[in-house]
């Protein structure tokens, strides 16, 4: 009886142990997939200063002292492997400095290079670098070479040009004529090659294959050779009156990438050294006076200021220049926002800018009731004025993975009085407790005595 | 373990100086409240509806659906629903009555009687006892703590949920046919243990009316069972109940009981507290960890740091480590330790040679139960407000099928007063602190020879608590 019991116990001990595994293993096999979301990649950032020290594009302009008081990245290369030719060697890294005065942007490529191919024959290529920006002011995709969220402005340098543009040297063989179309010189409408007035030739694509040259010609570039190693600087005014082709540099964060290409490896064309997206964070010029007169009316002509708010500030002091509110700006990604700490002071307008790096993100401010949304490209903006203390939670409100309900980050509006009275009001007990103990002590000692 | 206070004619001690500890109010003395918990359908069909809302769960687990837990069913309703009532209702209210309607050891139990609703001889479990060296909350508190390691998995992914729910079932089964009885639930189960601590604040109770009749019935009924219903299935003696803790309340005894003497009660929440029984290291522990486990989760999940939420869903094998080290020590060390600092100058500032420091860090640390109940309350308060409206799209879609049963699988996530979050946080905190003070003092007194030496004794524990609070109220809203 009893071995039989046993026998039946072990029976439902290895049944239930089995059926708990053939569910868990059909929820393993039907599990879900990774969601909506694009696997977010820790895209390497480059500040880039204001510096109000302009340059001049000439021979000792790779070397200017301004360079090493910049900021530097060392950004990681791989190998170009859509489009054929695919390359042989690895250009391993490039190191990025950039800055701009306000007027222009300034940033120079420096990377390692044995030898200088400058000039190009039949069998001959020469060195060269590029650097790519999309037009739009958002984050990329998550691939450079696998298609563009925008429009992508290409600047290629080449060190043949550079040498024809800035010492005169004679015009190269035209090794690049075109790798795809070698017979273009015998064709009846051959697209001819402009004499370049530039080292940089600015380029416009959507998606590989698409690289297109530029009518209009607005970057400059200046390279030099030292030691073994090659230094770029482009240079190109920030804002260019044609922003559908150019793209317009403004502060805040860009997206760039880099290409760079070594001729004693016959690189040319897709035979080249790739880097993946940068994150280019370009610091704002400190507003003047002036500046400050003239974004309050551009804003209020806008429309940017609530009525309410400009009506009340007027109907105070006619006089008065409208209040701007404060602008912040927080970069979600999955799962947390950055800055995850945002302190304002009591009263304070203010205008939460809220920028995606990977997935759709929401932002709902707890207590205010506010909330705005992004996504990667499209900035959403909610202004309000922080007139309530404390701290305040402030959450995605799109469900953007696994961890949504705890992408969180805290809005605190100084003086946080409720936490102050809340302590206050504890440390008030405990003194009160703790006299009252002393008191019941005396009394009872009396008593006693 | 402890030594009573000497001082006779005290006046009758109160909560908060309000409430006499000793007020009662019999709610079995309502008729129909007495026929039902004396019918053998109950909880039964309690049970059964929870089971029936549990399979649901179990499948919203492995079927289909969003990989998000928030629109998740079996996500919802055991880290939202369950764990909101569980922690500010159930548990401060109706002290372990989840454990009454719990489903999960139910197979188990079945298995081991072979019958469902009827009282009968035989089962089909081996019956074997526990060992006496696990008859303790330590195996809970271990386990407990080892399933918040992998909070970053439960309570987001419906397959990790099912997994956890599903190999509790599994392991109760087991058990149950192993072991006699509810030991799983007594000695194993992750959930009993803090809500068997928690217990001891709530405001209902379960004990005999009188005394007297019980000692006089040679019988214990409620100990062997009777035709009418089994031998207390928590292996306690219902005759002798004196504390909430280990009181599974599954009714058994009102039906073993030939004169009706059992009484569920309504009391001034926390008079357990005082019950000096079974007072151990191993609940002692237990309140530590809840207290730390209270703020690792709201660190990690309703905190600001995005490299924390990296470690607990472990997305390095690395940063995972990290985050189940740094809470374990956290709970299982720096709490105990820090607290042991505080109860060793309650000790030295008391001048009570004769009271043993391991009496006073295990009276002093029940102090910390109210205060960690509040923790949780508060906490749970950050779940519910911001999170409360995804269970209007789960209940209409269980399966995310595209089902819309009620009508409501469109409603759209909608905050509700969030405004109040912080302020109904910082009340809760606020009650439990002065809850905790009365308390401590109340501890302090039994634990120390006379009263000067108490209020000598109760001053750390002040200064403890208080900076406790305040660590607490600076952490969800400072």
């Amino acid at each position: 009886m009893n071995r039989r019991r046993t026998l039946i116990v072990v029976g439902l001990v290895a049944l239930s142990i089995v059926v708990f595994g053939a569910l868990a293993s059909y929820g393993w096999w039907h599990r879900y997939g990774p969601g909506p979301g694009v696997a977010v990649q820790a895209f390497p950032r480059l500040g880039v200063p204001y510096l109000p020290r302009p340059l001049e594009m000439d021979d000792r302009v790779a070397a200017a002292p301004v360079w090493a008081e910049l900021p530097s990245l060392d950004v990681r290369m791989m190998h170009q492997v859509t489009e054929t030719p695919w390359p042989t060697e690895l250009i391993a890294q490039v190191r990025v400095r950039a800055f701009h005065d306000g007027r222009d942007f300034y940033c120079r490529l420096e990377w390692a290079d044995a030898q200088a191919n400058i000039m190009t024959a039949p069998g001959q290529f020469t060195d060269a670098c590029a650097l790519a920006m999309p037009l739009a002011n958002g984050p990329p995709s998550q691939s450079i070479m696998m298609g563009f969220s925008s429009l992508v402005n290409f600047w290629h340098w080449r060190a043949d040009l550079d040498a024809e543009v800035w010492n005169g040297a004679a015009a190269s063989s035209p090794a690049y004529t075109d790798h795809l179309n070698p017979f273009e010189d015998k064709e009846v409408l051959a697209v001819t090659t402009p004499k370049p007035t530039t080292a940089v030739t600015d380029m416009l694509a959507a998606r590989p294959g698409s690289l297109t040259r530029k009518d209009r010609q607005a970057v400059l570039g200046r390279g030099g050779w030292r030691d073994g190693r090659w230094c770029v600087v482009f240079k190109r005014a920030m804002r260019t009156d044609d922003s559908q082709t150019d793209v317009q540099i403004q502060p805040g964060l860009r997206a760039a990438a880099f290409a760079a290409w070594n001729g004693q490896n016959k690189d040319r064309g897709a035979r080249k050294s790739i880097s993946d997206w940068v994150i280019l964070d370009i610091a704002a010029p400190p507003a003047s006076p002036a500046d400050s007169r003239a974004e309050s009316r551009t804003a209020r002509s806008a429309g940017r200021i609530p009525a309410s708010l400009l009506g009340g500030l007027l109907a105070g002091v006619s006089t008065a220049e409208p209040e701007r509110p404060r602008e912040i700006t927080i970069v979600a990604k999955r799962f947390e926002f950055n800055p995850s700490t945002i302190t304002l002071r009591h009263g304070e307008l203010v205008t939460l800018r809220l920028e995606s790096l990977d997935v759709t993100h929401g932002l709902y401010l707890d207590g205010y009731d506010v909330q705005t949304k992004a996504r990667p490209g499209v900035v959403g903006k909610v202004t309000f004025r922080a007139d309530k203390p404390g701290r305040f939670s402030f959450r995605c409100s799109e469900t953007c993975g696994e961890f949504h309900p705890y992408m969180i980050g805290y809005l605190s509006v100084t003086p946080n009085s409720p936490f102050h009275v809340m302590v206050l009001i504890i440390i008030a007990t405990a003194v009160l407790v703790a006299a009252g103990m002393f008191i019941i002590r005396l009394r009872r000692k009396r008593t006693a005595a | 373990m402890t030594t009573e206070t000497q001082e006779p004619q005290e006046k009758k001690p109160k909560l908060l100086g309000l409430i006499p500890l000793d007020w009662r109010l019999d709610l079995t003395a309502i008729k129909p409240i007495r026929r039902l918990f004396k019918s053998r359908w109950f909880p039964l069909l309690a049970i059964m509806v929870n089971l029936f809302i549990f399979v649901i769960i179990l499948l919203s687990g492995i079927v289909g659906g969003l990989s998000s837990g928030n629109y998740s069913f079996g996500i919802m309703f055991v880290w939202i629903l369950w764990w909101v009532l569980l922690m500010m209702l159930l548990v401060p209210g109706l002290s372990r009555t989840w454990c009454m309607v719990c489903p999960l050891p139910t197979v188990g139990e079945w298995l081991q009687r072979l019958r469902i609703l009827g009282v009968g001889e035989g089962g089909l479990g081996m019956n074997w006892k526990w060992p006496r060296r696990l008859s303790n909350m330590w195996l809970m508190n271990i386990l407990f703590l080892a399933t918040t390691f992998f909070s970053g998995f439960f309570t987001v992914k419906p397959l990790a949920t099912f997994i956890l729910l599903g190999g509790i079932i599994v392991l109760a089964i087991i058990l149950s046919l192993l072991f006699e009885k509810r030991s799983f639930c007594l000695y194993v189960c992750p959930v009993s243990g803090f809500q068997g601590l928690y217990a001891n604040m709530a405001m209902t109770e379960i004990r005999v009316k009188d005394p007297e009749i019980c000692r006089k019935h040679k019988i214990k009924t409620c100990e062997v069972g009777n035709k009418n219903g089994y031998g207390c299935p928590w292996l306690l003696k219902p005759h002798e109940l004196n504390r909430n803790t280990y009181c599974g309340m599954c009714l058994e005894c009102f039906k073993t009981c030939p004169f009706d003497n059992m009484a569920m009660k309504v009391r001034p929440p926390g008079t357990d507290l005082l019950v000096n029984s079974k007072r151990g290291l191993d609940e002692a522990w237990k309140g530590f960890i809840m207290l730390g486990i209270a703020v690792m989760f709201y660190v990690a999940m309703m905190g600001r740091w995005g490299f924390l939420k990296d470690w607990v869903r472990a997305e390095t094998l690395e940063g995972w480590l990290k985050f189940a080290g740094i809470h374990a020590v956290m709970n299982l060390l720096l709490i105990p330790a820090v607290f042991f600092v505080f109860a060793l100058l309650s000790k030295l500032a008391s001048g009570a040679r004769e009271t043993s420091l391991r009496s006073v860090f295990v009276n002093l640390s029940y102090s910390l139960i109210p205060m960690g109940l509040a923790a949780w309350v508060a906490f749970s308060f950050g779940f519910l407000l911001p999170n409360g409206s995804y269970l209007l799209h789960v209940v209409s879609d269980p399966f995310a099928w595209g089902w819309d049963l009620f009508g409501t699988a469109g409603f759209p996530w909608t905050p509700v007063l969030t405004a109040w979050l912080v302020p109904l946080q910082f009340v809760s905190l606020f009650a439990g602190y002065l809850v905790s003070l009365d308390y401590g003092y109340k501890l302090a007194c039994q634990t120390y020879i006379d009263k000067a030496a108490a209020i000598r004794g109760f001053l750390p524990l002040l200064a403890f608590l208080t900076l406790v609070v305040i660590f607490f109220g600076w952490l969800y809203g400072g």
